[in-house]
């Protein structure tokens, strides 16, 4: 017990920690980052409960489907982070041969690791259930059995969700781990349940919404529970989320050794001759190896690109919510504008393109090179993809929109100053909260201060952009405030952008 | 010739990890640094690659400073660090072509340098596979080789031999001899003090931070042997 006690401890250390940058390692500092996500995401879900609260209320629909607008996040985020991170942490961890060469039983060792990332799930199944739950006791009966489902259900969800996906993950991969297929398999069965869960949240402040939750009994299961913790419902609610999770823990345990070396064996790929990196200047090297980079982490890419997917998707969504004339063109294009810029904000290539050099950073130091070419290498890629991705989403929202042709071209103007600010702050963050002895790389791309601090700035932005145009409006045309707003960031940013771009040799040197 | 005048560096104020280190090394040497574990070896290759910033003191490599000329002096060096981690998403070949693009040396004129080194360290057949897909020996090898193909006239190697296979330990050895006859200089880190004695015409020694003994390998192991001479030392 002692033993797997310490490994939980130091295995939620080493996930903890991960957050922080090179600097400032210390518990305080631990804590600070921590608690602003946490009252981040709780600040979200809280004011998103209590609007969904109200939608439910005046469609007059029931009040516990508030319970399962609650819980599809959750689901959802312990998924992604489970279908994508956990196989990490439990076969490629860095200190895997150092705690197997130890007399400690498997079992011990896996259910450590798995318990340490669960606690962290437990985390977020308490900042985005929470809310929801607390909602829905304001406006319904609360009864003691009430609150112990409530609990049991922060609980329970992670279980199942981390089991499913891990499931799941093991299945496909073991397919075959590094075949291009199996990564687009896993790609788009994570845009099947992304897309379904998104759509079951988006619908249920709608009549249908019920007879689309009885559907999937897991969900219904979750509202029946909660609302008659004495039925059926919660016993096949609690062994449906721990009965996965049993069964996994015993395969995991028992083919520990042999699935660590399934996924660390070395293949060899036949006839595919890679893609040559020889280049005319020092600079399109650089070039081609951030790209490279880019390209081969099917985690780095998704993660990094979910705005910019996000921002393409987003057409479809703004024709089927605002059909023509149902809104007028200033209070769209201020919309257009929170969404252009949440979408752009909420993560890049760049922010984490530093803390990726990891060990390899010595390459960067010693190469014959001013250290400006290799920041700019990395910021030119998040331009390349970042401009003309932003620009087609930007003219096919408009499009879709029906804005007139001078908002078109003034939002195509913003889309452009949003990605030059939005690159100067990543840049900016990725200089300053850097982690080049992370023991995953997953846990630098998707819970790093960098990566933090980026999506908080993007959210701010798009509030601030959002507050200020509704408050202009009333005493200039939108076009105006746009294209203000739109030089305005131009005209600061670029010089910004120069200036972070800028380092020397010493600087660099500095990077430990 | 690299020179190397009163260096002083350390992490923590008051802590000195280099105290006043000066070095002379001429063409042709293939100078050994040897020193027990944290007596700041690798911290003066580092500050000697440019990779590391120092307080007080110079290096030049052939006239060119570091601190204040670092990419023309870079351009002289190759740098072979104690732990060979590279761009694991890159194939070996790919890591090559990079270095020779960055290097800006055509690859087609060191192709055929490139595959001979890779067969002789017998990783040819590997050149096409992912760099994390490699043990550490041969990752060592592939960073010998992108030291080794861009020609350069001083190579500064930690540990160069930590993780090689006998038979690379000897080419290294011998690729090493022939740099250094044609006139470049290797300085280099090394617990093997037997092939320090057997290769190197010139050795130092570093405790704490300090030189107590420099000098030509013959000098020193007159009257003894430099395992010897060493553990005195210490």
């Amino acid at each position: 017990m002692k033993t797997f006690l310490n490994l939980v401890k130091i295995n939620l250390k080493n996930s903890m920690y991960s957050t922080m940058g090179n600097k400032k390692r210390n518990a305080y500092s631990m804590i600070m980052i921590w608690g602003m996500i946490i009252v981040y995401l709780a600040g979200i879900m809280s004011f998103s409960a209590y609007t969904q609260a109200h939608v439910l209320l005046a469609a007059n629909l029931p009040i516990s489907s508030l319970l399962l607008q609650g819980a599809l996040p959750v689901l959802l985020i312990v998924f992604i982070g489970a279908f994508f991170g956990m196989q990490q942490y439990l076969f490629k961890a860095k200190d895997y041969e150092m705690i197997a060469s130890l007399p400690i039983p498997t079992y011990v060792v896996c259910l450590s690791r798995i318990t340490a990332q669960m606690l962290i799930y437990f985390g977020y199944s308490l900042i985005f259930f929470l809310p929801y739950a607390i909602t829905y006791c304001i406006y319904s009966t609360i009864t003691i059995g009430t609150v112990l489902m409530i609990v049991l259900t922060i609980l329970c969800i992670p279980l199942f969700a981390t089991s499913v996906a891990m499931i799941l993950s093991l299945c496909i991969q073991s397919i075959g781990k590094n075949s291009t297929v199996v990564q687009y398999i896993r790609v788009f069965i994570m845009a099947i349940v992304i897309g379904l869960l998104v759509y079951l949240y988006m619908t249920m402040s709608q009549s249908s919404s019920s007879a689309i939750s009885t559907t999937l009994f897991y969900t219904q299961w979750i509202v029946d529970s909660i609302t008659h913790p004495l039925s059926l419902a919660t016993l096949w609610f609690v062994l449906s989320s721990v009965f996965p999770f049993v069964f996994l823990l015993y395969m995991v345990s028992h083919f520990y050794t042999y699935l660590y070396g399934y996924f660390n064996r070395t293949t060899k790929k036949k006839n595919k001759v890679p893609d040559s990196v020889c280049s005319k200047s020092p600079f399109q090297a650089l070039l081609k190896k951030e790209w490279l980079r880019l390209s081969t982490s099917i985690s780095y890419l998704t993660n990094s690109c979910m705005g910019l997917l996000l921002l393409l998707l987003s057409p479809i969504f703004v024709y089927f919510t605002f059909p023509k004339g149902a809104m007028d063109t200033t209070m769209l294009s201020i919309i257009l504008v929170g969404i252009i810029t949440y979408a752009l904000a909420l993560n890049s290539p760049l922010v984490i393109s530093i803390s990726l050099e990891g060990n390899a950073f010595w390459i960067a130091k010693s190469i014959p090179l001013s250290p400006t070419y290799i920041l700019l290498a990395k910021t030119v890629l998040q331009l390349v993809l970042f401009l003309p991705i932003g620009l087609v989403a930007t003219l096919c929202l408009s499009l879709v929109a029906y804005l007139p042709w001078y908002l078109v071209c003034i939002l195509l103007l913003y889309t452009v100053a949003m990605v030059f600010v939005i690159t100067t702050f990543a840049l900016y963050c990725a200089k300053k909260y850097y982690n080049l002895s992370y023991t995953s790389e997953i846990q630098v791309i998707k819970q790093s201060k960098a990566v933090f601090f980026h999506v908080l700035f993007g959210m701010i932005l798009s509030l601030v952009h959002i507050l200020l145009l509704i408050w202009l409006s009333k005493y200039l045309a939108i076009w105006i405030l746009l294209l203000g707003i739109s030089i305005l960031w131009l005209v600061v940013s670029i010089p910004l952008l120069i200036h972070q771009v800028k380092i020397t040799p010493q600087q660099l040197n500095n990077m430990l | 010739m690299l020179q190397i005048s009163h260096v002083k560096k350390s992490y923590q104020a008051g802590h000195p990890v280099l105290k006043d280190i000066t070095l002379t090394v001429q063409d042709g040497d293939l100078f050994a640094f040897i020193g027990h574990n944290g007596a700041g070896k690798t911290t003066l290759i580092k500050c000697i690659a440019g990779i590391l910033n120092f307080e007080s003191g110079s290096i030049t490599i052939f006239d060119q400073n570091i601190a204040t000329q670092p990419i023309k002096a870079k351009e002289l060096i190759a740098y072979v660090p104690d732990n060979p981690d590279v761009y694991d998403f890159m194939t070996g070949m790919q890591y090559l072509e990079f270095i020779t693009s960055v290097y800006q040396i055509p690859t087609d004129l060191v192709k055929e340098e490139i595959h001979t080194m890779a067969k002789e360290y017998e990783i040819e057949q590997h050149l096409t596979s992912r760099i994390k897909e490699y043990s550490h020996g041969m990752k060592q090898k592939l960073v010998l080789i992108s030291a080794f193909i861009r020609h350069p006239k001083l190579m500064i190697l930690d540990e160069p031999f930590v993780g090689l296979d006998p038979k690379a330990s000897k080419i290294t050895k011998e690729y090493m001899k022939a740099f250094c006859d044609k006139g470049g200089i290797i300085f280099f880190s090394t617990h093997v003090l037997d092939v320090a004695e057997k290769i190197c015409n010139k050795v130092a020694i570093i405790k704490q931070g300090e030189i107590v003994l420099s000098g030509t390998m013959s000098d020193i192991t007159s009257h003894a042997s430099l395992e010897d001479v060493f553990l005195k030392e210490e």
